[in-house]
């Protein structure tokens, strides 16, 4: 520890502190920091962009929205503010969101994977396409199995040939979630018993794992990649395992165990509603817009960088790519309908 | 970083050197915690803005100054107006505010502040040495014994309920039952909601809280002119005076450091938090007390207990996140955003990457504690006034202002409906003799149960036998059992004593 | 049932409304999870016997002192004491008037319109001394929660006013 260092940085901290406060203050105050001038030339957007995430905070919805809203604000000039709404499985997020005005000023921050399986099997009444429309696709990522440090198990071989012998539990974030799936198409192809024990959230749902509540964790891989030596992934559900130096150079659980399961991904989306996309398709452009520039400037690829993903899981997609992405997931949502709601 | 004496002081120093930030965070924290609904982490969100803007170590020293200073304001509201400021001060409104009824709101105002900040400073010099041995505690204390550990949260109702047994009971199952509402941790249905879409999450914490603590509260205040009786709080206590109740409050430093302590390894533990915390301390407090029939009448170590309890608690949620890299709890999870954002590692590499920062950030609880003595006790004084304030005043700026914390979590006006539908069931059930805490117990602990319990059901595949299965748990469900029969049990031996003495004296 | 009044007999009525609403919520949660899986029901069913059994001894403790006429029904304990009864339902009265409005006039103004009428609705006797309290804490918390805290709470003329006034906003 430098005592000089931090005497330096305790005094240009203090003035960048006030500094940062005055600016906190104003922005509270104008209920956003507008760029003057340069919102009112376009007319849209002339006030905050409401974000709707429906999970909690500090999770990763949360952080890779963040980082997404940090770059965007230079191609956007507005204020970004963001509203948590999680529970059952993100139904609730989702119905806020629908009973918000339909103006293009409050966007959705989609976790496709989960999200569109549950509102596929929980009866919500929301239909993707009818009632959302996914305009911009962000990050891509595989789902992974894993273990923490001190499991018995460093290979997914050796977590295969305990599950001959027992039943295995798997902490996952919750039942209709890709990576529940990828457990449970695996437990069938093998002939073992999957139980999935499901933690509501990807934090809890990791520290089982690490405790070893639970023989292992099956998570979208960015929540492992984070944890980093906490964390030791055994395979992940994808035809190659493209961040290999994140991922303990997992193999894939195709080619560890010469299984034929399906690629499971879960891709971060902005969803819009429908009536907005209709109503208002200049300000749908501009925001479609404004997200593509985000996604093409390297300062994004940094940010991205900065939170611990691996930037090779940025994967700008258009509304064709993201409605895809969301109707593949339905189509697994479907053919697991039986398994994820305990009918 | 070595942790040596110099390394610790020269830490510290650091630390002190923060004070411009730290001493308007702990008067924003003691505000906010005041005010129901803005408890640390809404009100950290909401200045999102302002710390993700600046230094990572100024945003994390002042989150961190502000949380546990949130967790001290807690418990002025419960001590002066039966109102806890947090779902973890709810324990100490039985016997803080019995104790402004009876014109000794400052005594009770110096009791809080003695045992919040001495739990702060006990448990988070325990921490920065004990950190790596804390963090293991989640190895050991999984669902199936963190179901004993609700348990005795739980027992809390039993002790309520020990002055009207069937109406305590009925309260608690009436909360638990509550508590029950809203989606299942498996299959995430929602259960008994109405169709409220607001409820499909269940009881919202926040307005149920505000509801049967606040409202019904306002509603009842009505019915008296001050809360204080006007006589015995009129003159405002001297400086002596409150120096004498504060030196007076350190007579507890036993029950501080074990309520304390029993915090802090509560917090480490993932999901549970500041009120299951504040309730087993209280209960346990009761059961080792040798005066356990004087609790819930106004009696200082039932103000201790909870109070030394829930700010042992800031310290450890944060154990999970520093040692392991997974925050432990919401105001935890909102700091590692600030992390995250600032692509700072968390868990174990900050301590390799950035020990400075990762010790910094429990020694600047540590010197948050240290100014909040200072800054503090001056105020016991004035505080106490309030319960002299004419109801006339007091009861409609409540409800006003309570309703914005209703709403500010999770920005639902739904919200405002709900905390007023339980500020008429907490009215009702003060009226006739149900204890509202019996029902916050449940509608808080319930879910939390339930959850501990079906993983382990699920983990077990279905066996009953699991939840006997551990060493731990097993020594918990015997402590569990302890603490349960201790009471009754003392109460048959001490009737037994008399009635022998009696008999003998009738011999002689 | 605490209470006992001059003529010697326990009073009940009041205390069976926290029952008799906590049963009903029972039975309606049973009602409501019929179809679930067992996983989603059992803690339920738990609970919903539990209240339900405690209710159920609650009630046959009051029957049993009714059979021997020990008992008189009121209702009166609900309401509290009788002086002040109408301000007190005046107030909760004014609280669902505060929740009805609060979506269209906003903040500020529903606030001090509850706490002036509230205030005076509470035992206040000065208009002029109800007027200043509300219009003083009604601006505080417009300063501190919309303002300076930034809280999304339904903003109403007033602060569609404040907004243009202050072009800097």
């Amino acid at each position: 520890m430098k005592q000089t260092k931090l005497n330096a940085a305790g005094r240009i901290g203090r003035r960048r502190f006030l500094a940062g406060a005055g600016a906190g203050v104003a922005a509270a105050a104008s209920g956003g920091l507008l760029a003057p001038g340069m919102a009112l030339a376009q007319g849209f957007p002339d006030r905050n962009i409401d974000i709707i995430i429906p999970t909690g905070e500090g999770g990763g919805a949360d952080r890779d929205a963040r980082a997404f809203a940090s770059i965007w604000g230079n191609h956007l000039p507005t204020n970004f503010q963001f509203g948590y709404y999680p529970g059952a499985a993100g139904q609730v997020g989702y119905e806020f969101y629908m009973s918000r005005e339909p103006d293009a000023y409050s966007l959705i921050f989609a976790n496709l994977g989960p999200e569109v399986i549950m509102l596929e099997l929980q009866g919500t009444g929301i239909t993707v396409g009818k009632d959302i429309v996914y305009v911009q696709q962000t990050l891509s990522e595989p789902m992974a199995v894993w273990v923490g440090p001190h499991s018995p198990f460093r290979t997914l071989e050796e977590l295969v040939e305990e599950g001959r012998r027992r039943p295995l539990t798997v902490a996952v974030s919750r039942l209709p979630h890709p990576a529940s799936i990828g457990m449970l198409a695996l437990g069938e192809e093998l002939g073992i018993e999957i139980i999935l024990v499901p933690y509501g959230g990807g934090n809890a749902t990791a520290m089982a794992a690490i405790t070893m509540e639970v023989d292992c964790a099956a998570l979208p891989v960015t929540n492992s990649i984070v944890l980093a030596d906490q964390s030791l992934v055994l395979g992940v559900f994808a035809k190659e395992n493209v961040a290999p130096e994140g991922t303990d150079n997992a193999p894939t659980v195709n080619a560890a165990l010469g299984t034929s399961l399906p690629a499971l991904t879960s891709s971060r989306a902005w969803g819009v509603h429908r009536a907005a996309y209709d109503a208002y398709p200049e300000r749908v452009a501009a925001l479609v817009q404004s997200m593509s520039a985000t996604l093409a400037d390297p300062a994004y690829v940094a940010a991205v960088e900065g939170t611990g993903v691996p930037p090779v899981f940025i994967d700008p997609g258009n509304e064709a790519e993201a409605m895809a992405s969301a109707q593949a997931t339905i189509e697994l949502a479907r053919r697991y309908r039986d398994l994820l709601t305990g009918s | 970083m070595e942790m040596n004496a110099a390394g610790l002081a020269e830490l510290f120093l650091y630390s002190v050197s923060m004070w411009w930030l730290i001493i308007p965070a702990v008067f924003i924290g003691i505000l906010m915690g005041a005010i129901p609904g803005f408890a640390a982490h809404n009100t950290i969100i909401m200045l999102l803005p302002l710390t993700l803007a600046v230094d990572v170590d100024l945003a994390l020293t002042f989150m961190v100054a502000l949380y546990c200073a949130s967790h001290l304001g807690g418990g002025i509201p419960a001590i002066l107006l039966n109102i806890p400021g947090t779902g973890g001060a709810a324990a100490t409104t039985l016997d803080g505010y019995p104790m402004s009824q009876q014109g000794n709101a400052s005594r009770a105002l110096a009791l809080s502040f003695v045992a919040s900040i001495s739990g702060g400073l006990i448990t988070s010099a325990v921490t920065l040495f004990m950190l790596q041995y804390l963090s293991q505690v989640g190895f050991y204390v999984r669902s199936v014994e963190m179901v004993v550990v609700m348990l005795f949260g739980l027992a809390l109702i039993a002790a309520i309920a020990a002055r009207d047994m069937i109406k305590g009971l009925i309260a608690g199952a009436l909360g638990l039952m509550l508590g029950a509402m809203g989606a299942d941790h498996i299959y995430a249905t929602p259960r008994g909601t109405f169709g409220i879409l607001e409820l499909f999450d269940g009881v919202p914490l926040v307005p149920a809280l505000i509801g049967l603590f606040a409202i019904s509260e306002a509603l009842i205040m009505l019915e008296s002119r001050t809360i204080a009786p006007a006589a015995s709080a009129r003159a405002m206590p001297s400086w002596s005076q409150t120096f004498r109740e504060i030196l007076g409050a350190f007579r507890h430093w036993w029950l501080m450091l074990w309520t304390s302590l029993l915090g802090l390894v509560i917090g480490v533990l993932p999901g549970a938090g500041a009120s299951i915390a504040s309730f087993v301390a209280y209960q346990q407090a009761r059961v080792f007390s040798r005066t356990p029939e004087a609790f819930g009448t106004g009696h200082e170590q039932g103000v201790v207990a909870p109070e030394a309890a829930n700010n042992g608690v800031t310290t450890g949620t944060l154990v999970p996140l520093l040692a392991i890299g997974v925050p432990g709890g919401s105001t935890a999870a909102v700091m590692m955003v600030v992390l995250q954002f600032h692509g700072v590692p968390f868990g174990p590499r900050l301590f390799v990457q950035d020990p400075v920062l990762a010790y910094g950030v429990i020694m600047s609880m540590f010197v948050a504690y240290v100014f909040m003595l200072f800054t503090l006790f001056p105020l016991t004084r004035y505080l106490s006034r309030i319960t002299v304030v004419a109801n006339y005043y007091m009861a409609p700026m409540i409800v006003a202002f309570t309703l914005v914390g209703a709403f500010v979590p999770r920005n639902f006006m739904a919200d405002l409906t709900i905390a007023v539908a339980f500020g008429l069931l907490g009215y009702v059930a003060r009226k006739t003799g149900y204890n509202v805490a019996a029902i916050l117990i449940g509608v808080i602990l319930g879910p939390l149960l339930e959850r501990s319990f079906l993983l382990s059901m699920r983990i077990s595949g279905g066996d009953w036998t699991v939840f006997f299965s551990s060493v731990i748990g097993n020594v918990l469900w015997g402590l569990l059992a302890v603490t349960l029969l201790a009471s009754p049990t003392m109460n048959l031996l001490r009737n037994l004593r008399s009635a022998r003495n009696t008999q003998s004296k009738m011999e002689h | 049932m605490s209470d006992d009044n001059p003529s010697g007999r326990k009073q009940v009525g009041s205390d069976l409304v926290i029952p008799v609403v906590g049963m009903a919520y029972a039975v309606y949660y049973v009602y409501s999870v019929w179809e679930f899986p067992p996983e989603a029901q059992r803690s339920g069913f738990f609970l919903a016997g539990m209240l339900v059994v405690l209710g159920l001894i609650f009630f046959a403790r009051i029957a049993v002192l009714a059979l021997r006429g020990q008992v008189e029904l009121e209702f009166h304990a609900l309401l509290g004491p009788p002086e002040g009864r109408l301000r007190r339902l005046g107030f909760v009265g004014l609280i669902g008037a505060y929740l009805l409005t609060v979506q269209t006039l906003g903040f500020t103004l529903t606030t001090f319109a509850f706490l002036f009428l509230g205030s005076l609705v509470a035992g206040l006797e000065s208009i002029r001394r109800a007027a200043t309290f509300a219009a003083v804490a009604a601006l505080s918390g417009w300063l501190f929660f919309i303002v300076l805290l930034g809280t999304r709470f339904p903003i109403g003329p007033f602060e569609t006013l404040m907004n243009q006034v202050m072009p800097w906003r």
